[in-house]
This record gives C-alpha cells, sequence and structure tokens, in this order.
C-alpha cells in the first residue's frame, strides 16, 4: 500500500457520505496527534468530483485541521478500482477492525448501504446485520434504520444511557413533532428501559383511543405540570406520569383499585394485617395475611379483624364498582 | 393456479415470511396434506373454572377469512392455509372413541383452528362428514362458520346428530373486523336454510367486543337473530368476551391500524391472555342474557371460556361446576335427536 502526503485543503471533509463514525472529535485524539502525529492513513476515494472524498479518517482529518495541520498521509483509491460499495465495505471493515459499532454507527452504515449502495433489503438482512453483530430479521433491519433518522435530542439521549435502543427505535420510527415532543419529555422525566416501553405502549393506545396523535397525549394539563413541577426528581416524574397514563388507559381498573384502598382503609385494620384483592379482580377472593410474633400479638390481631368483620364498610371491599 | 409438491408444510415457510405480510399471503397458499397424530382433542377451554366439556377435531388449520382479532394470526406458526386429506382416518377415530364410550355423550367440532365450512364449496367435507356422524347415536357434530356455505348440507342425512352453528356479531363489529366473512342477514339467511334442512342450529356470540354503543347494537342483533330463526330448533347460544394475547394485539394494530379492537380495557386473566376487566365482561354477558332470553325464553345460553365469579354476576342460575354444565348440553343434544 502506497500512502501519499495529501493537503487538506484537497479533500472535502464535509462530505460525510462514507462516515461511519458517531463521535467525530474523540477528546484525546488531537492531543495523541500532536504528541506522536498521524500513525495510520486515511483513506480518500477520488471521483468525479473536484477534491477527494474521505472514506475512512474522519476524525483524524478534522482533530488535524483543529491543530493546524496543513495535510495527512493519504491512501486514494480511485473510481476504476473501487465503487461507492467498495469504498464502504472499506470504512466499515477498517472500523470492526478495531472496535464495535454502537448502536448509531450501526444504523449509519445500514442505511449507507441501501440509500447510497442501493443494497437489496434481502442482502441487508442476511449478509450484513450478521457481518454488524445482529440477528438477520427484517424487523431489526427496520429498527436500525429507523434509528438513522433520530431527532438529534433522541441520538444524544441513546448515547448517554438515557434511552434504550428499542426506545429509541419506537421514538424514530414516529413523525417529527412526536420525537421532538418525547425528547423534550425524556429530557425531564426517568424511566428505566422497561418502564419506557410500557409508558410508550400506553402512549400508542391512548392516543388510539382519543384519536390523536401520539405527541398529543402528553399535552394533557396533569402531565405538563408534573414536567413542570420542580420539587419532584425525574424518576418520580416519570412514576407519576406513568401512573396519570395508566389510569386514562385503564380507567374502571384504576377507580376499582382505588376503591379497594379506599375501603380498606374504612376497616381500620393495622399495618400489619394486610389485605389484598386477587390480581386484576379477576375473582371476587380478597387475601388476609398477618405478621406475629407473639400470642398477644396474634389476639390483638384477631380482634381488630373481628371488629373489621363487624364494620359495614366490608361489604364494599367485595365490591368492584359503585354500582353493585 | 401453479401446483407443486413438497415433502414439508414448513417448507412454504421461508418464502412466506420474505413477505410484508405473512399472514396475508399464508392466505394465498393452500396446503393438502396428511393430518399426523391424533384429530380428537379435548377444547382448551376445558381450563376454564366451568367448561362445556367439548371436543375438537381439526381437519384444517388457518382460515382464509380475514377477522382482525383472529388468535389463530399468533398461535399457527404457519401462516399458509393446511387442510388435511386423510378424513377417513379422523371419521375411524371418532367412530372408535364414541362406540367406545357408549353412556357418555360427546359433542364434537370441526372449528377451532379453521372455519368448519368456509371451504366447504371446495373440499366437501361436510358431505361425509355428516352422515358418518349421523350414523353414530352418541355424538353431536357442531360446524360452526361465519361463511354461508351451506349449499352442500342439503339433503344429507344428519338424523339430527349435526348441529350448524354461526358465530355472531353485532353487524358493526360483523362489518368492520370480520373481513371476507359473510354478512349478517347472509349468516341468518342460511342458519334459516339449514333450520329449512331439519338441522338444529347454533350460535355463538364470541367473541363480544365492548366499544362505545355496544349495547343498541348487540341488542338489535338478538333482536334481529330471533326474529330470523326459529328458537325451537336452537341448541344453545354461547357468550364469550374477546381473548388476546399481548403478541396478538401487536399483530392487530400492525395489520389492521383502524381496528378499535386493541383499546378494550383489558387485563391479564388465565394462562397470561388479556381479557376485558371483569366488570366490563359481567356487564356484557348479563345484558346479552337478558335480551336473548327476553326475544327467546327456553334457548340455552352458556359461557364459554370463563370463571365462576363472572357466571355467578351475570346469570340468574349458575352450573355447579363443569360436569353439570356438560351434562345439561348433552341432556339438550340427545333431546334434539
Amino acid at each position: 500500500m502506497i500512502a501519499e502526503e495529501v493537503k487538506l485543503e484537497a479533500m472535502d471533509i464535509e462530505d460525510e457520505r462514507f462516515r461511519i463514525s458517531e463521535d467525530l472529535d474523540p477528546v484525546r485524539l488531537e492531543e495523541s496527534l500532536r504528541q506522536i502525529g498521524q500513525l495510520h492513513p486515511v483513506q480518500l476515494f477520488r471521483g468525479e468530483h473536484s477534491k477527494l472524498l474521505v472514506i475512512c479518517g474522519f476524525r483524524r482529518l478534522r482533530a488535524l485541521r483543529r491543530i493546524g495541520g496543513l495535510s495527512a498521509w493519504a491512501r486514494i483509491w480511485s473510481a476504476s478500482d473501487c465503487d461507492a460499495l467498495a469504498a464502504l465495505h472499506i470504512a466499515i471493515w477498517d472500523n470492526l477492525s478495531h472496535r464495535d459499532l454502537n448502536p448509531l454507527e450501526i444504523a449509519r452504515a445500514l442505511a449507507s448501504l441501501k440509500h447510497l449502495c442501493s443494497v437489496p433489503q434481502e442482502t441487508l438482512v442476511e449478509k450484513y446485520l450478521p457481518l454488524l453483530g445482529l440477528k438477520p430479521h427484517k424487523n431489526v433491519l427496520r429498527g436500525y434504520l429507523a434509528l438513522h433518522s433520530a431527532h438529534p435530542q433522541i441520538r444524544q439521549m441513546l448515547q448517554d444511557g438515557r434511552v434504550s435502543l428499542s426506545t429509541a427505535e419506537r421514538l424514530s420510527a414516529g413523525p417529527r413533532n412526536f420525537q421532538e415532543r418525547l425528547a423534550q419529555v425524556f429530557e425531564r422525566a426517568r424511566w428505566s428501559a422497561s418502564a419506557q416501553r410500557e409508558v410508550l405502549d400506553l402512549d400508542e393506545d391512548l392516543a388510539s383511543i382519543w384519536e390523536c396523535g401520539p405527541a398529543a397525549v402528553f399535552d394533557q394539563e396533569e402531565i405538563a405540570s408534573t414536567l413542570k413541577d420542580e420539587r419532584l426528581s425525574p424518576f418520580e416524574k416519570g412514576h407519576q406520569i406513568r401512573e396519570i397514563l395508566y389510569r386514562c388507559r385503564n380507567p374502571r381498573l384504576s377507580a376499582a383499585k382505588e376503591r379497594f384502598l379506599s375501603e380498606r382503609k374504612r376497616l381500620e385494620l393495622p399495618a400489619s394485617v394486610r389485605l389484598s384483592p386477587d390480581p386484576f379482580f379477576e375473582s371476587a377472593r380478597v387475601r388476609v395475611e398477618f405478621d406475629i410474633t407473639s400470642a398477644k400479638g396474634f389476639r390483638d390481631a384477631a380482634e381488630k379483624l373481628q371488629r373489621a368483620a363487624r364494620n359495614p364498610a366490608l361489604e364494599g371491599l367485595f365490591r368492584l364498582t359503585n354500582d353493585g | 393456479m401453479p401446483v407443486r409438491t413438497i415433502e414439508d408444510v414448513e417448507s412454504v415457510l421461508p418464502q412466506l415470511n420474505r413477505s410484508s405480510d405473512a399472514h396475508a399471503s399464508g392466505k394465498h397458499c393452500l396446503i393438502l396434506a396428511r393430518h399426523l397424530g391424533r384429530f380428537l382433542k379435548g377444547c382448551p377451554g376445558a381450563g376454564a373454572e366451568i367448561c362445556c366439556n367439548y371436543f375438537v377435531v381439526n381437519l384444517a388449520s388457518n382460515c382464509h377469512l380475514e377477522c382482525t382479532y383472529c388468535f389463530l394470526q399468533a398461535y399457527l406458526n404457519n401462516p399458509a392455509l393446511v387442510v388435511y386429506t386423510n378424513v377417513d382416518d379422523l371419521l375411524e377415530e371418532v367412530r372408535l372413541k364414541v362406540v367406545s364410550a357408549p353412556d357418555r355423550m360427546f359433542r364434537i367440532g370441526t372449528g377451532e383452528i379453521s372455519d368448519s365450512l368456509a371451504l366447504d364449496g371446495i373440499t366437501r367435507y361436510s358431505r361425509r362428514l355428516v352422515p358418518s356422524f349421523g350414523s353414530l347415536s352418541n355424538v353431536v357434530l357442531e360446524l360452526k362458520t361465519k361463511s354461508d356455505h351451506v349449499a352442500n348440507l342439503e339433503g344429507l342425512e344428519h338424523r339430527g346428530r349435526t348441529i350448524v352453528s354461526w358465530s355472531m356479531n353485532s353487524r358493526r363489529i360483523t362489518r368492520e373486523e370480520e373481513l371476507k366473512t359473510a354478512s349478517f342477514e347472509e349468516r341468518l339467511n342460511a342458519a334459516r336454510r339449514c333450520q329449512g334442512w331439519g338441522y338444529t342450529v347454533g350460535f355463538h356470540f364470541d367473541p363480544l367486543i365492548h366499544y362505545p354503543g355496544w349495547e343498541r347494537d348487540y341488542r338489535e342483533a338478538v333482536e334481529e337473530l330471533f326474529h330470523a330463526v326459529d328458537p325451537s330448533r336452537i341448541a344453545w347460544v354461547s357468550l364469550g368476551s374477546l381473548r388476546f394475547t399481548g403478541h396478538l394485539r401487536e399483530i392487530v394494530r400492525a395489520r389492521f391500524p383502524r381496528s378499535r379492537i386493541p383499546n378494550g380495557e383489558f387485563v391479564p386473566g388465565n394462562h397470561g391472555k388479556l381479557r376485558y376487566f371483569r366488570p366490563i365482561r359481567e356487564e356484557m354477558y348479563a345484558r346479552m342474557r337478558e335480551w336473548i332470553h327476553r326475544a327467546a325464553p327456553n334457548v340455552f345460553v352458556y359461557l364459554c371460556m370463563e370463571n365462576r365469579a363472572a357466571w355467578e354476576n351475570s346469570f340468574e342460575v349458575v352450573p355447579r361446576n363443569t360436569e353439570d354444565l356438560s351434562d345439561q348440553m348433552d341432556t339438550l343434544v340427545r333431546i334434539s335427536s
């Protein structure tokens, strides 16, 4: 391989068609170039354009430019021995040879293969997904291609670990206004990965029930005021918003739960006696549990239960609705 | 029509899975195959707290009709339509089973993982099944359908041992969610024709769908049904509510984005299936039972795949257990023969 010194001004560094890396400005690269110079040549492509296109080396070239460098060691590929697909292969393999690609980089590689090189979907699924360490399934491809068009804030939140990959994919598949609105929500409220999935499911259901866009679900007054509440931590906001959405999605079940809690309170049982309904009230069964550590404790609990048995509120505990 | 011979029904899977909608593509692929293993099985409903003790035989797998809520979309691994050709094996298996237990009654249906009559115009299986069941004394065959393909049933020696049943719904649900099926009127016309040929008929309001305006729509459906058919020649009417899995909900959302069915207030029930929250189910059952008995006081109505609480809160008289319900239904078919 013959490397030559090429002036930076002869390259079109802004044309990023072959770019794979997400982070173009790693902190230590500048220092490394200052200390020991450029160790590996960048790969350039001489096509029909007046300037050379960059295949690999975006980060090195940007760092060189920042530290005042005027030229870089480079290997130049000509159009006769390298078409766009071959150039992209070089970019992908150059990266894969020394590190794993992150999801946004994988998304960019797949999108370039599809749009720049017109690689058919079947080939992307069967050849390139395994190459990138993914399962060869069309849904995987669909998710990553959607991710490529993610709103910048969502990309950043994915990189920061604030949203999971599947959440980022789902958000990216939505319209731009939805992505922007949800990015604002995710900026202020935090959820675990499974809670993120649940919140998005609830949002999707409510949008369908209310016949509105999925972004509009978060415009409710109660959610807006929760997001603005400075006293709440991001996780507390997330918890409250999830509760609000769940209550809207399941009004009858939520009412039954509240009703049960209120009737239980009216029985005035001590905290050591626990009453819990059948999961989702599927049967009328109510579970009664109490913890005691002495005979006296046993007598006390039994006495409180007897008092509760005479309380008219007890009937209400077994009613699911106010009607009957 | 292109025809090819395959060694294994699964071999069509890669081709079907390449399609953007494998479920839809599968409905255009008819496979004729031998059924391996036993035909006769207990109905999966046998897991319910109070169950009717029904048996099923599968002469086909999948269905070319397109109900948005169909559980087969999530249940079957192979989206192709498979029709089993070894009908004689099925008839012999049934004969041996019922002859071996002459004191008990068997109710057997063919509509578990397919529609009993939707393909009958092509297979003409009813012309073999009906006379064959007619020759046995302690069994009834139930042909359950959303089609009006009943022409082959005319003139058969059924001897009261075949019940032709329709899965019914409100007009709106029939029109919007049961795509490619016979209309509400077509089903009633077909039922009337079958009664005219001496068959007892049955109706299954299953799945009942909860939506704004359901009361008016279902009340009208019940009134029209009993106006159209002779209630004295109805074996039974069952009621059941929508059962869903999370996976099925995703499929329905993806395949039928306009469907309102996934919007119901569901909770996880037995076996991980989603169902309407119990008070919703109970209200629907109670109102349906009331409307049915107002129109036809003597018609037998029962719940399918329900728990005791739902029975107790929606019916005045509740079967003691599975055996009791099963006995009541056996008595109905003994009398109707």
